[in-house]
């Protein structure tokens, strides 16, 4: 850490660019903000050694704190946009871990995470400033970004500053978003030292400086003179109040930071020259205080001024330090504030943009209250008053050496200004219109002479006085006003969010209006397709293809009576009010049947065979769970209705049901050009081996969606089987009494011969499936229910069927099959799924009969899941 | 090489049919199997992909039938890069152990889980609606069958049937209309006819198809309206599934509007932009506000990556916009955005849920305000936790930094400052409840808590899965490369119609052997 | 294209759909899973739809191939492209599975004492 300090001074001292990749360039600029976070960097990093020492966690400080230093590093060096904002984010995220570094402490997390957010905040309405300037002159350059800043007018101008006016007041702690800055005083006094006085919000004065050439001329950069002003006496006012040490230097800070935007404000050369010096002095005086305080805190465990007393006694380096500290920020002759504080009265009287006397009120007024401050501090601090009892425990005196060295550079600085001048004029050279440079280092001395603005200087230090002792008289009327916290204001904005967020998820999840976002799908669709077509006439060009003659046929008659019967099924079970589950599996079952018929009118075999099966395999499903659950529907108390749910549910049901019927229009459609059925009719005999095309299709051109199917099927079987099996479902069913109706030895063979009649006619269907309607879809369905028949009604029987018994071995063994059969073909290098046709047989038998063995299985384990006989250990295996 | 193509579909299958067989013979071997089949499944993954840079894209037809005819599967650059995403979210998630030991030796579990592995992969590389659809159906019922027997509570899984059968029937209406009106299934055959002179009727047809086919994706992929089975599906989830569920679940959805957009419907997509920036913007804003108001971990990760989705939605509302324009080197940049966060957004929403599911498992809940201290209990975790919240917020210098990035750079160049502005905001919130769980649940000291006796968390591969997710970050100039081949051949529709005519087929031989 | 048979099915489907949306949004399980069941007959009836078109003379060149001996009585006025039914005998099938699945769940849930869902 150390090493890197040190390392980093020394490059800055010399006169060499450091990186030649053009994203860096060690410019005047960069060189002077450098000098100021490396040369109080090195003391820090000491005073940290020292402090830190037996600290948990001491290493992840360092860590953190090396980043830190990279972050500002890169901020100071970078001249592309996007590795300044990554910069930028770095110091931010390194100071969260910094300030957070007590995580036992809630207050200090809080505070961490509002200061993060407030500075990410700044960084990316920055992020936001470099997208449009990209935009803008496809360049991440800030040369570029100049050049296009200074030509900007009206609205973007606004928008410009306003988003460098964010980042800055984040980051630099300018009203109105200063109120993060105490908070972090909960971190380590090393951190508030470094990153709180000296180095990162500096960075906002940092941009800045940057940006003030291209952006000075706009009007809207005055904002920025306001806020410093408002921000500089804010700070000062409420900075009497406070009784914590730490306190008193946030606000402090926030004060002097102030003055600096103020000046920056301005814009002017003498500003910029003002500034800059005040920084660098600022930085050391600040950074010395906040040490000293630190030791306070170590040796005392308290920073409250109204406990700590007679000082002297117990650390009297640390007095002087702090004492000749607070000399120079308030400006006493000698020290480097005074040289600052001269300088930048001097700025506010060679200005023409603001009223002379008010420039000049202003800081003296700031100066009060900061001599007044200062005042109560140190009388505080040096009241000779042993009463109250104080664990001290002494720091050692190495530590002590710190703050004195920098109060020290500080009384040498003052006494000799021009040491610095390189650093100044080389970046007045690069930031100013003019050639006031040399001019301006005239003014580097240590005595400006008996003017009326050293008059004012010193009468500041003398009012402080009076005004300090005002104070102590008004004290009530000074802590109401100072009362108004922004942290307040946060705290209560996020609250709000998190309030809002929510309501907003207890809308999202309450449990009845589930239903209602069922419709949603119709609701939108309604939405975007309406505007889609508001200029087509739909009706035109759909209607348009049909052909609305009447012809009166037998068929005609009956279809209109199959639909009317469908429609009535329909709306039976639309208008069931009764809790009788069974009303609504016969519609159901109604519906299936007219279904059927439907397919057979319709020219489709196939589909009435399976559909018949599966209508015949699904309403026994039903029936089984009507039987399991008993008959009736089962209300809660609360199935209240509203009206405006059930507004909502029949105008998405009637969208979705208008859609419907243009959709059916839309698709109702004769296509003789479809080039896939060109080719499955052409190679359907020849190379397919078969003319039931429906068959082939599933099986042989589309079977590869057949073999989908059929996991699906079987995974299914799968789950559910252990779905009830780890619910302990089975042991939980009633008993279902079917098979004592059929006890009598007449029935019984009555109903074997039916069953294996049952099982033969599917075989048949299986096999003459590639010629005739049939196939193992049908054939399996088929069999599979005979089988499930069995197990239900004649189970000693069932168990003697042993292989077709064990339907997951079944499931597992057709499941192969159709793999082998699908990848069989890969071994002989042809793709997947090929058939064979030797003569009249065809190998894609092999995956029907797969499929076969599938379906069976599947059949027999959904529905024949009842009655399913399980031993008494239940818990393991599937 | 080609011969592997549909290898991803039907390498699962014999996965399943040698756990049934390990499973007679010795159950313990079960989750090894598995683990050993997933990483079969990753090699195989990155073989295609190593392919498909070298060969473009590439068609396969199954049973070796001729163009219109058969089912094919397409290997682009795109189902690649999914199919490589899935592989490694399914090994990692192995690694993490899926389900809880007592569950491990259960068949039915590893079935139904690389079952689903094969319907994913199905949907990936199909290149036929109606395939897409039977894919949809193996891998959406098999969850059901998975949520329903491994989910100790039902609570919200009812929200998550309901709506995927909803979005089932819609499909199907789709594939319906599809054949209806084009005479075709299959996608490449559907582009070149739209492609070509078009009636009015087949325009409109044209445009109701695709807003289906975007109905279904947007309900798959958890965007505004269709969102709500999200944070109750993934708080019941137990550990590595649901990593796995989220970095998968979403993706299929946007992969479809991707396929369709650029593929199969360029010439309509412009009509479409609006919805999808539309619908991304409200995702974002509702998805983050809900999660700010989130008392519960998991659930405040769920409405997060609703609004995740809503990033991505805007990205695609951009490619859509950008279609007609002609203007190749901007759309690739926003193709390559979009993919590349949907990467990132995988790897980086996997390991925060599974960091969540620690928590569950470590404190029993996982409940804002009433879990503190987790940073001293398990340093490890709160620090993974950190690394992945930063990367998911979009902190320099992780993936998620590059991920917004690329997709704000598209939005800059073609002038979308709203959209930039939104994300942003969006940026803030999102960070903000972040820092929520960081505060609430990480820092702070909790004294009575105990820790259960028998508790160890993998730290391993916890560690594994975050590490992937920034080892993005350096490995962004093969990703660089990868992603310019990747744009290349999908900003060009013509290339997806062609490479359906000449795909790999034995058909003209069988022709000539009769 | 005649426009009789088409409007009275697109109005049965149209009317399907409506019943089995509002089935399905209704509070109770027992619905729902009528309504999905309904719901999978009005796919299936929409998806044969869409390969419909009446016997004309270009068709009968179809008619060789798929023509049923079996079930023919009498020949049927319409003709169903293959493709049409073989898509609709997958989701027929792929129902059921839903079907079975939803239908233990409630069994399932009824033997837990829950009835609403």
């Amino acid at each position: 850490m150390l090493l890197g300090s040190i390392i980093s001074l020394y490059f800055n001292f010399s006169e060499h660019t450091l990186l030649e990749s053009s994203y860096f360039e060690l410019d005047a600029l960069a060189q002077y903000f450098v000098t100021v976070v490396m040369g109080v960097g090195v003391f820090i990093a000491a005073y940290a050694f020292f402090y830190m020492k037996g600290n948990h966690s001491f290493v992840k400080f360092f860590i953190a704190l090396g980043f830190f230093q990279l972050g500002m590093l890169g901020l100071a060096l970078s001249q592309h946009w996007l590795l300044f904002i990554i910069s930028w984010e770095l110091t931010s995220v390194a100071s969260f871990f910094l300030i957070s570094h007590e995580v036992k402490n809630i207050t200090s997390q809080k505070g961490a995470m509002r200061t993060f957010i407030v500075t990410v905040l700044g960084g990316l309405s920055l992020l936001f400033l470099a997208f449009w300037s990209y935009g803008q002159t496809g360049s991440w350059y800030f040369n570029d970004s100049y050049v296009w800043m200074k030509g900007l007018s009206g609205v973007s101008s606004v928008l410009v500053v306003a988003l460098v006016f964010m980042a800055v007041a984040t980051k630099s702690a300018q009203w109105p978003f200063q109120f993060w800055l105490p908070g972090a005083m909960a971190a380590p006094t090393p951190v508030s030292a470094y990153l709180h006085s000296a180095t990162l919000v500096k960075a906002g004065i940092f941009l800045l400086l940057r940006l003030s050439p291209a952006l000075k001329e706009h009007s809207s950069w005055s904002v920025f003179f306001v806020v410093g002003a408002m921000s500089y006496l804010l700070g000062g006012f409420w900075a009497i109040t406070k009784k914590d040490l730490k306190s008193i230097l946030a606000y402090s800070t926030i004060a002097q930071l102030g003055l600096m935007v103020m000046f920056l404000g301005l814009g002017t050369d003498w500003a910029i020259f003002a500034v800059l010096v005040h920084l660098l002095s600022h930085a050391f005086f600040k950074a010395s205080l906040f040490m000293s305080v630190g030791i306070i805190d170590h040796s005392f465990h308290t920073r409250n001024i109204s406990v700590i007393h007679s000082l002297f006694k117990y650390l009297p380096m640390i007095v002087v330090s702090m004492v000749v500290a607070s000399l120079a920020m308030a400006g006493f002759p000698g020290l480097n504030g005074f040289v600052s504080k001269e300088l930048l009265l001097k700025a506010g009287v060679y200005q023409s943009e603001y009223p002379i006397t008010l420039v000049v009120v202003i800081v003296i007024l700031g100066a009060v209250f900061t001599c007044a401050y200062l005042y109560k501090m140190l009388l505080q601090l040096l009241k000779p008053d042993l009463s109250k009892k104080l664990s001290f425990h002494h720091p050692g005196l190495a530590i002590g050496l710190f703050p004195l060295a920098l109060v020290v550079a500080c009384v040498v600085v003052g006494l000799f200004p021009y040491l610095f001048k390189d650093l100044y004029f080389n970046v007045l050279e690069m930031l100013s219109s003019g050639s006031k440079q040399d001019y301006l280092m005239t003014y580097l001395k240590p005595w400006f002479g008996f003017d009326w603005l050293l008059a004012l200087g010193l009468s500041s230090l003398v009012l402080g006085f009076f005004y300090y002792q005002i104070y102590l008289k008004q004290q009530k009327i000074f802590s109401k006003l100072a009362s108004l916290r922004g942290a307040y204001i946060f705290d209560q904005v996020l609250e709000a969010i998190m309030n809002l967020g929510s309501k907003v998820s207890y809308f999202i999840n309450d449990s009845r209006s589930v239903s209602f976002w069922l419709l949603l799908p119709g609701v939108f669709s309604f939405l975007v397709l309406g505007n889609l077509f508001w200029d087509i006439n739909i009706f035109d060009t759909i209607f348009s293809r049909f052909d609305f003659s009447l012809k009166w046929s037998t068929t005609f008659v009956v279809f209109c009576l199959l639909s009317i019967l469908m429609m009535f099924s329909a709306f039976m079970m639309l208008f069931n009010r009764s809790k009788q589950k069974w009303v609504d599996v016969v519609c159901l079952g109604l519906n299936g049947t007219l279904l059927i018929i439907f397919f057979y009118f319709l020219g489709a075999p196939d589909l009435v065979l399976t559909q018949a099966s599966v209508e015949v395999a699904s309403l026994s499903l039903f029936a089984l769970c009507i039987l399991l659950t008993g008959k009736k529907i089962k209300l809660k108390n609360d199935d209240k209705k509203s009206a405006f749910t059930a507004g909502l549910r029949i105008v998405s049901c009637s969208l979705m049901a208008i859609g419907g019927f243009l959709l059916a229009l839309m698709t109702l459609n004769p296509h003789t050009n479809s080039a896939a059925m060109m080719n499955y009719l052409q190679n359907a005999y020849t190379l397919a081996g078969g003319k039931n095309l429906v068959n082939i299709i599933l099986v042989d051109f589309r079977g590869f969606d057949t073999l989908g199917e059929i996991l699906v099927l079987g995974a299914t079987a799968v789950g559910v089987y252990a779905f009830l099996r780890r619910r302990r479902v089975f042991k939980k069913l009633p008993q279902l009494g079917l098979y004592k109706k059929t006890d009598s030895s007449w029935s019984r063979n009555w109903f074997s011969i039916l069953i294996c009649f049952i099982f033969v006619v599917g075989l048949f269907f299986h096999f003459r499936g590639h010629y005739y309607p049939g196939g193992g879809f049908i054939a399996g369905l088929v069999i599979g229910l005979s089988l499930v028949g069995q197990k239900f009604f004649w189970p000693e029987s069932y168990k003697r069927l042993i292989f077709f018994s064990q339907p997951f071995y079944l499931l597992f063994v057709g499941f192969a099959l159709a793999l082998v059969s699908v990848l069989a073909p890969v071994i002989v290098g042809h793709n997947v799924f090929r058939s064979y046709q030797w003569g009249f047989f065809v190998s894609s038998t092999f995956f029907d009969t797969g499929l076969l063995l599938l379906v069976i299985a599947t059949v027999v384990i959904l529905i024949g899941s009842p009655k399913e006989e399980l031993p008494e250990e239940d818990v393991s295996a599937i | 090489m080609n011969f592997l193509i549909p290898f991803p579909f039907l390498l699962p299958l014999i996965a399943i049919v040698f756990l049934a067989i390990v499973y007679k013979l010795k159950s313990s071997w079960l989750k090894g199997t598995a683990t050993l089949f997933s990483f079969l499944y990753v090699v195989v993954a990155f073989l295609l992909a190593f392919h498909s840079y070298s060969m473009g894209t590439v068609v396969y037809h199954f049973a070796d039938w001729g163009f219109p005819a058969a089912i094919s599967y397409v290997l682009d650059p795109l189902s690649a890069t999914m199919l490589v995403l899935c592989a490694l979210s399914s090994l990692l998630a192995h690694c993490f152990g899926v389900f809880e030991k007592r569950k491990q030796n259960f068949l039915s579990h590893w079935i139904l889980f690389h079952g689903m592995h094969a319907g994913i992969n199905g949907a990936f590389l199909t290149g036929d609606f109606f395939n897409l659809f039977v894919s949809f159906e193996i891998f959406l019922i098999l969850s059901y069958c998975l949520v329903l027997s491994c989910v100790p509570k039902f609570k919200g899984v009812s929200k998550y049937i309901y709506l995927n059968i909803v979005a089932s029937a819609f499909l199907l209406l789709a594939d319906g209309l599809c054949y209806g009106v084009f005479g075709t299934l299959n996608m490449g055959e559907l582009s070149s006819i739209l492609a070509g002179p078009l009636t009015d009727f087949q325009v409109v047809a044209a445009k109701v198809l695709f807003f289906l086919f975007l109905l279904v994706a947007l309900m798959k992929a958890g965007s505004f309206p269709f969102f709500q089975w999200m944070p109750e599906v993934y708080a019941v989830l137990p550990r590595a599934m649901c990593a796995f569920f989220s970095a998968l679940l979403t993706k299929v959805g946007i992969y479809l509007i991707l396929r369709c957009g650029l593929s199969v419907f360029p010439g309509f997509a412009h009509h479409f932009f609006p919805v999808l920036i539309v619908l991304g913007l409200l995702s974002l804003f509702v998805g983050v506000l809900a999660a700010l108001g989130q008392k519960e971990v998991k659930k405040l990760l769920a409405y997060h990556t609703v609004s995740q989705i809503g990033y991505i939605l805007c990205g695609l509302g951009v490619v859509f916009y950008l279609i007609p324009q002609n203007n190749i080197p901007l759309l690739s940049l926003s193709i390559v955005a979009v993919v590349f966060y949907v990467i990132h957004h995988s790897f980086v929403k996997s390991s925060l849920f599974a960091i969540g599911s620690e928590i569950v498992s470590l404190r029993g809940h996982a409940k804002v305000g009433k879990t503190f201290g987790l940073y001293f209990q398990e340093k490890s975790l709160a620090l993974l936790f950190l690394f992945s919240a930063f990367a998911l917020a979009g902190l320099p210098p992780s993936s998620g930094f590059v991920a917004k990035f690329l997709l704000l750079k598209s939005m800059a160049q073609s002038e979308f400052y709203f959209l930039i502005f939104s994300l942003i905001v969006g940026g803030i919130l999102t960070l903000a409840s972040m820092l929520k769980i960081w505060t609430y649940v990480m820092s702070g000291v909790d004294e009575e808590f105990v820790r259960p006796k028998d508790y160890q968390y993998s730290k391993k591969s916890l560690f594994f899965y975050v590490l992937v997710s920034w080892i993005l970050v350096f490995s962004l100039l093969p990703l660089s490369k990868w992603g310019e081949h990747l744009s290349g051949q999908l900003a060009n529709p013509k290339i997806y119609r062609s490479s359906f005519k000449t795909g790999v087929t034995n058909f003209k031989e069988r022709v000539q052997e009769k | 294209m005649l426009a009789q048979y088409s409007l009275i099915m697109a109005a049965l489907f149209a009317i399907m759909l409506f019943v089995g949306f509002w089935l399905l949004s209704a509070l109770q399980l027992w619905k729902k899973i009528i309504g999905v069941a309904l719901l999978g007959n009005a796919v299936n009836f929409y998806l044969v739809l869409s390969g419909f078109w009446p016997r004309t003379k270009s068709t009968d060149v179809y008619v060789l191939v798929s023509r049923p001996a079996f079930l023919s009585l009498g020949d049927s006025e319409f003709f169903s492209d293959p493709v049409s039914q073989a898509l609709v005998l997958t989701a027929i099938v792929i129902g059921f599975a839903v079907l079975a699945l939803l239908l233990f769940y409630y069994v399932y849930q009824v033997l837990r004492k829950k009835d609403q869902l």
